[in-house]
């Protein structure tokens, strides 16, 4: 312990370049996987956070939210046949929106809830939705663009007007902003265009995991909603590929590093055999060497990782998760460490007798 | 008759090198008992294989045949591992080339071996120190330190512990004369305040003056002078 801080502490120069790429290996990682739960957030945020355990879709739908569609008789029926489960119809549909008094266009998911049942949206700022009014709880990402509580914003399709009542958090849908509408004035709004509009739904949400008498609807949960999100699956793969290539690259870049550094060492291992050092004593002087390098290069990714998430604007998809940053962090010092172990095996090969000179 | 237990004891010790498609043979039937409260020389010129003779007795490496014993414990034949441990215990090694640890200090190169045999004693690190006039070198590295200074870190580095064996390969050979008989009269007053054996080999004939017995090496064998 002490001769490997007494090694680093010396040799400053050499252990601080070692840091600096240990950092920037860990960091790069950590980046990445803070976009790509970013991205995955962007898309799925929304259902995330909604307190349903699983849909029912209609048969068709390939478990994708977007092509489902439930009459409102099927869904009066699929209630009355699940007496005493809590579920609530959603209904999704894109389009854009625009201030009144701002020049800009902004696409927006709406979700008619009912503003009574569970989807309805938690707000942080304003209130929630009612039947009566024209209320509407928008996405706090609108805010960035100047949207306030008590703004009019009109529907670009229809030319219906919706007053701001408050906004929620993580309300992203496939990329897009979400406006929270009861259902009722949903209706109201695609009367406009077209008079005969009768409400129905992309899903019915149960908020229960139990069993649900779907007849032939079908019944699909939450994670398999998520993964069938449009562009959901594709993105995540890319990324967590991408991802996991890099701890690899990061992996063998450490390796090569230990291995020279241990091989620079040789004369000293040699010398410390000659002294009478054991083995064990050696190997254990060179893992705790590479347990402070890489847990100190951890612990100073993260704090930059995480620090760099405060300043990041609130439109970059970037969500670092603790629990992806600990497990990350751990694989990286876990692998260091496997490196160190490998790296033991030279020592076993110092002859002291080499070293010493004759 | 209670066998006497010898520093160091070497009996018909043989080694030969590889040398390209033949073996070499560098030390035949070697013999040499050394007691405690002794010192004793090596002599002879280079190449003829003192080195490789010191870092036998040293437990450094094995002989071909023969018996070795330090302190009375048998190392012929014993793993790396006793090896390391007869090192660790028995064995003060002042190398050729006093082979220091680059990133400790003169206190901590001999801390480092303190702590191999028990405890770490900071204070008799620096009398010691002091001792071989190094008292206003205590906290210099080795790459700030010169030749003499970093000959006699060596030195003090193999007496700390206090071991019963003292090994020196040609401690003189980086001084001048006037320092070369400073370092070996200090590793006669070690030998003989702890009444511990010294071997000591050297080409440097000024300092044989200085040594209790004399033994040149010849033909793989020693012939010890007077006798
Ligand atoms: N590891 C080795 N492998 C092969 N030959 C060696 C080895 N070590 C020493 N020798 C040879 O053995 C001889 C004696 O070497 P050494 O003991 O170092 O002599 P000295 O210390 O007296 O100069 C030399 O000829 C040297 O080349
Ligand atoms: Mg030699």
């Amino acid at each position: 312990m002490n001769l490997a801080l007494k090694d680093i502490r010396f040799h400053k120069a050499k252990y601080l370049l070692v840091e600096l790429i240990l950092v920037l290996l860990i960091f790069m990682v950590l980046f990445l996987s803070g976009l790509a739960s970013g991205l995955g957030r962007a898309v799925s945020a929304s259902i995330e956070t909604m307190n349903a355990k699983q849909y029912v879709l209609s048969g068709d739908a390939d478990q994708e939210l977007a092509m489902s569609n439930l009459t409102q008789a099927q869904y009066d029926k699929l209630v009355e046949n699940n007496s005493g489960k809590d579920i609530t119809g959603l209904t999704i549909s894109r389009s854009s929106v625009k201030r009144d008094g701002s020049g800009e266009q902004l696409s927006i998911v709406y979700m008619a809830v009912d503003p009574d049942g569970f989807l309805s949206p938690n707000v942080v700022k304003g209130s929630g939705l009612s039947d009566s009014g024209k209320g509407i709880v928008l996405d706090t990402s609108f805010r960035s663009d100047g949207y306030a509580v008590g703004d009019t914003v009109k529907d670009n399709a229809s030319g219906y007007r919706f007053k701001v009542v408050g906004f929620a958090k993580d309300a992203m849908y496939s990329h897009v902003a979400v406006g929270f509408v009861a259902q009722k004035t949903y209706t109201a709004m695609r009367r406009a265009l077209d008079p005969v509009y009768a409400l129905s739904y992309n899903a019915a949400a149960v908020k229960g995991s139990g069993h649900v008498d779907v007849g032939s609807l079908e019944r699909v949960s939450k994670a398999d909603i998520v993964e069938n999100l449009p562009g959901y699956k594709a993105e995540q793969m890319t990324i967590t590929m991408i991802l996991w290539g890099l701890e690899v690259v990061s992996a063998v870049i450490l390796g090569v590093f230990f291995y020279i550094l241990t091989l620079q060492k040789r004369r000293e291992f040699g010398l410390l055999k000659a002294i009478g050092m054991r083995m064990r004593e050696i190997n254990g002087m060179l893992v705790t060497e590479i347990l402070i390098l890489a847990a100190g290069g951890a612990v100073i990714g993260n704090a930059l990782a995480f620090g760099m998430a405060h300043f990041l604007p609130d439109s970059m998809p970037f969500y670092l998760q603790s629990a992806n940053a600990g497990l990350l962090s751990v694989v990286f010092i876990v692998i260091s460490l496997l490196f160190g172990a490998a790296s033991t095996i030279q020592i076993a090969k110092v002859d002291p007798l080499d070293t010493i000179g004759g | 008759m209670v066998k006497q237990k010898f520093a160091l004891e070497m009996k018909g010790v043989y080694k030969s090198y590889r040398d390209g498609d033949h073996m070499q043979p560098v030390l035949q039937d070697l013999n040499l008992t050394v007691s405690d409260g002794e010192l004793v020389a090596v002599v002879g010129p280079s190449g003829l294989g003192k080195s490789t003779f010191l870092t036998i007795a040293g437990a450094l490496q094995g002989a071909d045949e023969g018996t070795v014993a330090v302190n009375g414990i048998q190392i012929s034949g014993i793993s790396q591992k006793g090896l390391t441990e007869v090192r660790r215990h028995q064995i003060g090694f002042i190398f050729q080339n006093h082979q220091l640890l680059p990133y400790l200090n003169a206190v901590d190169q001999l801390t480092a071996v303190q702590k191999l045999v028990g405890h770490r004693d900071e204070a008799a690190a620096k009398s010691l120190l002091t001792d071989l006039g190094l008292g206003d070198s205590l906290n210099k590295f080795p790459d700030q330190m010169s030749g003499g200074e970093r000959q006699r870190t060596a030195i003090a580095r193999a007496f700390i512990n206090h071991p019963d064996l003292i090994l020196a390969d040609e401690p003189t050979a980086s001084l001048d004369g006037a320092r070369g008989y400073q370092v070996v009269e200090m590793i006669r007053r070690e030998v003989k305040r702890f009444n511990k054996a010294g071997v000591i080999v050297t080409h440097d004939e000024r300092v044989l003056d200085l040594m209790d017995r004399i033994f040149y090496l010849e033909d793989g064998r020693l012939v010890e002078k007077g006798a």
